[in-house]
Order: structure tokens, then C-alpha cells, then sequence
């Protein structure tokens, strides 16, 4: 157990714990900052891990960007902004396959890692980043991109009771 | 260093993704959590 590793384990406990707020909070406006306390230990791993392109271009994108975008959504549209109890849906069926796909995840590495060693990665600028991206992991990339296009759609259709026809 | 420490979190936050995807129904919430 390393300085590293407990700046991992640390920084990874801040990561899940905010981000286990975000999704149960009641306040729209305080997910929204559990959400910046969230991505930034997410920027902190990458600059752990030393990938510090892409720990700055979480901070300036995500935290930056994204974040101030969300809060300013909910500033424009008539969003509930104290307390509200009508932002979720019954929970049981959300709970058993976010559940079950997360901790099955973390089963299956912790399965194939195991307590295993690597050496401290090399530093990654926009270099390497940009072979790694466009060389070997091409098609997770282009699947990240449907996927995003995917939530949008999903999202104003679920948010639009006119679309669904009120079956809500 | 333990490469699971990061694999465990990565797969954890996709979890509580999913999560948050299925259970809430204001559409900003609903982004955050993707």
C-alpha cells in the first residue's frame, strides 16, 4: 500500500460518496454541486494517475463547463429550487440493476486484477492521448458519442409528458 | 500502485449512474447522472 494507493482509495471514496448525493439528493441546485465535488475527484485520480491532459480537461470541460450549463438550466426553466418530493421515480427496479451492474462490475475486476501491481504509469500529454484515442480505443469513442446523443434524445422524451401521450 | 483501486471506482460511479438514470424523472437530474 503506497502513498498512491491511499491517494487513489481516498479520492475514489469522495468520488462514489458525492456521487451517491447526487442521485438521492431532494434540492436540484445541491446535486448539481455534489456534482462539481464529484468530477473534481474524478480530475484528482486522472492527475494521480498521471494523466494531467486529461485532469485539466475534466476541470475546465466538466466542472467548468457542464456544471455551469446544468445550473444555468435550472436557473432558466421554472425547476423547483428548495426541497421537492416529485423529482424521482419508485426506486426498487433503479436500485437492483444500478446495483447489481456496478457492484457485478466491481466483482468481475477485483476477479480479474486481483490485489496485482503495475508500475506507476508514464505521464500522458496529448501526445500519447490522442494515439491511444484514435489508434486502439477508436470504436469505444465513436460508441461514447451515440451513447451521449442517445441520452439526449432520452432525456427531453422522458422529461415531455406531451410526447409520451401522458402515459406517465 | 493497484490498478483495481481506480477499475473498483470507475465501476462503482457507473453504477450509481444507472442508478440515477432509472430513478429520477427531472430531466436535468436525469443528465446529470449520464
Amino acid at each position: 500500500m503506497t502513498g498512491l494507493d491511499v491517494l487513489l482509495l481516498g479520492m475514489g471514496a469522495v468520488a462514489v460518496g458525492s456521487a451517491l448525493l447526487v442521485v438521492t439528493t431532494a434540492h436540484l441546485v445541491r446535486a448539481g454541486l455534489y456534482l462539481v465535488v464529484s468530477l473534481g475527484a474524478v480530475a484528482g485520480l486522472y492527475l494521480a494517475l498521471a494523466a494531467e491532459l486529461v485532469a485539466w480537461v475534466q476541470v475546465l470541460i466538466y466542472v467548468g463547463a457542464v456544471v455551469v450549463l446544468l445550473l444555468f438550466a435550472v436557473m432558466l426553466t421554472r425547476a423547483p429550487i428548495g426541497a421537492s418530493d416529485d423529482l424521482d421515480r419508485p426506486g426498487w427496479p433503479a436500485l437492483l440493476i444500478g446495483g447489481g451492474a456496478g457492484l457485478g462490475l466491481a466483482a468481475l475486476l477485483v476477479d480479474a486484477y486481483g490485489w496485482s501491481r503495475v508500475g506507476t504509469p508514464s505521464a500522458g500529454g496529448a501526445g500519447p492521448l490522442g494515439e491511444q484515442i484514435f489508434g486502439a480505443w477508436v470504436l469505444p469513442f465513436e460508441v461514447v458519442s451515440v451513447l451521449l446523443l442517445a441520452a439526449l434524445v432520452g432525456a427531453i422524451v422522458t422529461s415531455r409528458p406531451d410526447i409520451t401521450g401522458g402515459r406517465r | 500502485m493497484h490498478p483495481v483501486i481506480p477499475y473498483v471506482t470507475a465501476a462503482l460511479l457507473f453504477g450509481i449512474g444507472v442508478y440515477g438514470v432509472l430513478r429520477r424523472r427531472n430531466a436535468v437530474l436525469l443528465l446529470m447522472a449520464v
